[in-house]
């Protein structure tokens, strides 16, 4: 990422965003919107350019990650989390580095500030961070598919599982302090990972019932087709036709017998 | 020709003649233009909302008979005349056998309009059809049973419709009741589950010959389902159509009843009177080009105003309370431990979860089952069947205005022997002295008068043969037509079943896959009783149970010494009810249902009552005892949120005899 593309970014952050929006990362409060910028600018400047769907991915990571992150919970990972990480630390490593086993098991407080880093950064750049993800939508329609971007959701539950394992591992449930916003967390957790499973699982019964649902239709319209060709109106033609003929007959009988009546009623006088 | 002593006679005779051609005077079997339920009420849009894996309205219809059932159908179908009597002779009639058949054939054809117009009003996917195989049960009787699974899932309402018309043909242009040509004579009960209608048990709307025979039905389902439910099942067996019941001359009972309204206030059946609807003559003049069933005489006469009500009734019912059971029947098809938990639900996260995979099956179930009834409709009413309906629909009007036209020229005739008669006696009694010109004008008067009273018969007589000579001719024609619908309906439902199993399979197997172990399951358990002190009262929950108890969601049974039960749908602690829940007070003045809260069995706070004929209300309970009714604006309330909402006046004395818990 040369400083071409810091300097593209810089100027999409001053057309695009909202002062209003321009605020600092938890922990800095008090900061001007000219470091918040320079901050996400920055950051930017660590992400993939030229793979724009590795780009995207990392920017929905992100964006997800940040789920569910009150600002109590937000400090409590301040409280938990050691940071490495700087803002010239390029973001595929972050990541890389919270997904490492050894890490998770021997460095929680590493892990929890690595994810502490990104869920800032994701909060403070929350206004470029979307307009990245519309205008990368925009140029290649393929990165909205579901299926990819539930892949992303996956990765970005296992992210944040790790996070809840490793605060788990410091004990930080049993804070007098922060153990109510871990036990939220982690509730919420489940209610994300819930939604995702039953994404997936609706997508899988969307295609079934399609499937199922356009060839029932077809063979019940050709079995239709069958029975009815079965059908002969002309046998209810003959039949109204036979009936016709009856009553005619019966109207043939009547006049004669009517005759027979008259001529009887006129000889009688 | 010459005075004779005989002439003062002869016109005695006469006079006798006349009161018989009195007699003999036709009716034109005229009907109305405007069905009743169209006369009451501005359409409304639903506002009601399937709840997720039901749906909203089944329509059951008598279409096709076993074979094994033929003659017991066609016996019962002319012993039980509705409109008025039939000779014993005429039972066995090839006449009434063909009226019978029929009577399936346009019962058939015309439900397919009454699903035209709810499919118009009503959200995709929501309504079904439940095709009716009349036949005999396990000891001989009458019944019938549904041919595609259409029941298989909760639905808030189910409409039993049938065409009717009278067995005996000699009578069909009198005012009985009658389905030809331009006539239509329907039949229809209209049913939620009892839970969302206790005190009707289910039964909201009824055709008059039919409500004895609902209201007999309502009660063996709640037996039946209090049965099962004891049993452990949650699903009991569809209830036969209503008019077969009525044929099999089934159990009665009576049910709190009013006049047909849009707003109904009063927990009571709506009666739908009979009634003779003549079609649209425009709309029946176009079906004789129409091959692709587009026209719809019945819509404009009944349908369309029928679904109006049908929409009515749906934002007026409790959809939740008219599926709950019907509902967590289907989910115990695809998870038995989740099932009883869905009848008052659960916040847990765990159970939200599962519940909404299970809800996604039911729905995809339900829109197959969809596909299915949109196939039975297109394919009898757009087919060659339907073209051979409206054939023969257009037959019959032609055979209805001979009749018609026959029936006019009969009571022209009529008119004309017995101004004849009153003419030559007035001419014979004016004057004593009668001269010869009066006498021969007298003889001819009479002459004439006598010749046109043959001709009123020989009319009724040639009316008469050509309705005959239709049944006659058209029987080959009806059996074709019965043939093909059984064929259809038959190839329909064996491929839908085939595909709706492999289907099931499948997303049974998807369910499986993506389901973690629930941390609450339904089991079943003992119930106290809801009272406490009810002696020899047995319960059985299921739902959450511990240590061999209610507690948790679920819903429970008890059945008390007096013969009496109950049921109880909702939160439980300790083996009773406590917390937010519904009860169903089966008693023997009649049924009713209290919504609120319990505590320790007991209703607390303020509950809506629903009883018997009376309005919904919301009363205020202390200890299961009834202290009197709510303040107004208040709202469905524990015991703590109910101190706040008391009138500051005395409330009435008491009403044990109310309490759930007495």
């Amino acid at each position: 990422m040369g400083r071409a593309m810091g300097l593209a970014l810089a100027l999409f952050w001053l057309a695009a965003v909202p002062a209003a929006a321009k605020t600092a990362p938890a922990g800095s409060a008090g900061a001007s919107p000219a470091p918040v910028q320079e901050h996400c600018i920055t950051t930017l400047s660590g992400f993939p350019a030229r793979d724009t769907g590795a780009r995207y991915q990392l920017f929905r990571l992100t964006e997800a990650l940040a789920r569910d992150a009150t600002p109590e919970f937000r400090a409590m990972l301040a409280h938990y989390g050691r940071s490495r990480v700087s803002a010239r630390t390029p973001i595929l490593e972050v990541v890389k580095g919270i997904a490492n086993p050894v890490l998770r098991q021997a460095e929680p407080a590493l892990v929890v500030g690595q994810i502490a880093y990104l869920i800032d950064f994701a909060k403070a750049c929350q206004p470029v961070i979307s307009g990245q993800i519309e205008s990368l939508r925009a140029y290649d329609p393929d990165l909205a598919k579901a299926d990819f971007n539930s892949t992303i959701d996956q990765d970005a539950l296992f992210l944040r599982q790790i996070l809840a394992d490793a605060l788990r591992r410091q004990n930080a449930h049993l804070d007098p302090q922060y153990g109510a916003s871990v036990l939220a967390y982690e509730r919420a957790l489940v209610r994300t990972r819930n939604q995702i499973e039953y994404k997936a699982f609706n997508h899988d019964v969307d295609a079934l019932e399609a499937l199922y649902m356009t060839d029932l239709d077809k063979r019940l319209a050709k079995s239709n087709d069958m029975a009815n060709a079965e059908m002969n109106r002309e046998a209810l033609s003959t039949a109204v036709a036979t009936s016709k003929d009856m009553t005619a007959n019966n109207k043939k009988q009547e006049k004669k017998r009517s005759l027979v009546t008259l001529l009887q009623i006129l000889s009688g006088f | 020709m010459k005075h004779t002593p005989c002439q003062p006679l002869a016109i005695r005779l006469a006079m006798l003649g006349l009161l018989l051609l009195l007699g003999a005077c036709a009716t034109t079997a005229t009907g109305h233009y405007t069905s009743a339920s169209a006369l009451r009420g501005p359409a409304e849009h639903l506002t009601a909302k399937a709840p997720p894996g039901s749906v909203l309205v089944v329509i059951r219809y008598p279409a096709m008979v076993d074979p094994e059932a033929e003659n017991a159908y066609e016996q019962a179908y002319a012993a039980s005349p509705i409109g008025g009597g039939v000779s014993r002779q005429y039972a066995s009639s090839p006449d009434s056998a063909a009226i019978a058949s029929s009577v399936i054939v346009k019962s058939s054809y015309f439900a397919l309009s009454l699903y035209q117009d709810l499919v118009k009003r009503l959200p995709e996917h929501s309504v079904l059809l439940s095709p009716h195989l009349v036949k005999l049960d396990d000891d001989g009787a009458l019944t019938s049973v549904p041919v595609t699974r259409a029941e298989s899932l909760g639905s808030v309402l189910t409409i039993d419709f049938a065409t009717y018309s009278f067995p005996d043909l000699k009578r069909m242009m009198d005012s009985t009741p009658l389905t030809f040509g331009d006539l239509v004579t329907p039949l229809v009960v209209v049913r939620t589950d009892y839970r969302a209608a206790p005190a009707t048990d289910g039964v909201l709307l009824a055709s008059r010959p039919l409500l004895a025979y609902a209201g007999g039905q309502g009660r063996e389902i709640v037996e039946h389902s209090l049965q099962s439910l004891e049993a452990g099942k949650l699903a009991a067996p569809p209830p036969a159509h209503a008019f077969i019941a009525y044929l099999a001359n089934g159990r009665q009972a009576a049910l709190a009843t009013q006049p047909l309204t849009q707003r109904p206030e009063r927990n009571a059946v709506q009666i739908y009177p009979l009634e003779k609807i003549r079609l649209d003559g425009d709309a029946l003049r176009a079906l004789q080009g129409d091959d692709t069933g587009t026209v719809d005489p019945l819509s404009g006469a009944f349908s369309s105003a029928f679904a109006d009500r049908i929409v009515a009734m749906l934002n007026r019912l409790d959809a939740g309370k008219a599926v709950m059971v019907g509902k967590a029947a289907a989910v115990a098809g695809i998870d038995p431990t989740l099932a009883a938990l869905t009848v008052a639900g659960s916040p847990d996260e765990d159970y939200q979860a599962r519940l909404r995979y299970a809800e996604r099956l039911l729905d995809a179930e339900r829109k197959y089952l969809s596909v299915q009834s949109l196939r039975i409709y297109d394919g009898i009413r757009n087919g060659e069947m339907g073209a051979e309906v409206r054939d023969m629909l257009a037959a019959e009007e032609d055979v209805l205005q001979e009749r018609r036209s026959l029936a006019r020229k009969q009571n022209a005739a009529a008119f004309l022997a017995v101004l004849g008669v009153v003419a030559a006696s007035a001419i014979s009694s004016g004057n004593k002295n009668n001269s010869y010109g009066d006498t021969i004008l007298s003889n001819a008067i009479l002459g004439a008068s006598v010749y046109a009273g043959s001709q009123v018969f020989a009319y009724k007589r040639r009316s008469r043969a050509v309705g005959s000579n239709y049944f006659a001719s058209i029987i080959p024609a009806l059996d074709e037509q019965t043939a093909v619908q059984v064929n259809l309906i038959d190839s329909n439902e064996t491929i839908t079943a085939i595909r709706f199993e492999d289907l099931q399979a499948k997303l049974k197997a998807l369910y499986g896959k993506n389901q973690r172990a629930l941390e609450t399951i339904a089991t079943r358990c003992q119930f106290l009783p809801l009272g406490g002190d009810e002696g020899g009262a047995k319960g059985v929950w299921s739902g959450v149970c511990k240590d061999g108890l209610a507690a948790g969601q679920g819903l429970g049974v008890l059945r008390l010494a007096g013969g009496t039960s109950r049921e109880y749908f909702g939160a439980a602690r300790n083996g009773k009810a406590n917390g937010r829940g519904y009860a169903i007070v089966h008693g023997r003045n009649g049924d009713y249902g209290i919504d609120g809260y319990f505590v320790d069995g007991r209703a607390e706070g303020i509950a809506r009552v629903s009883r018997p004929g009376a309005r919904p209300s919301l009363r205020r309970f202390k200890g299961g005892r009834d202290i009197g009714p709510a303040p107004r604006d208040a709202r469905i309330a524990p015991p703590a949120d109910a101190g706040a909402q008391a009138p500051p006046v005395a409330a009435r004395a008491p009403d044990r005899a109310n309490a759930p818990g007495a």
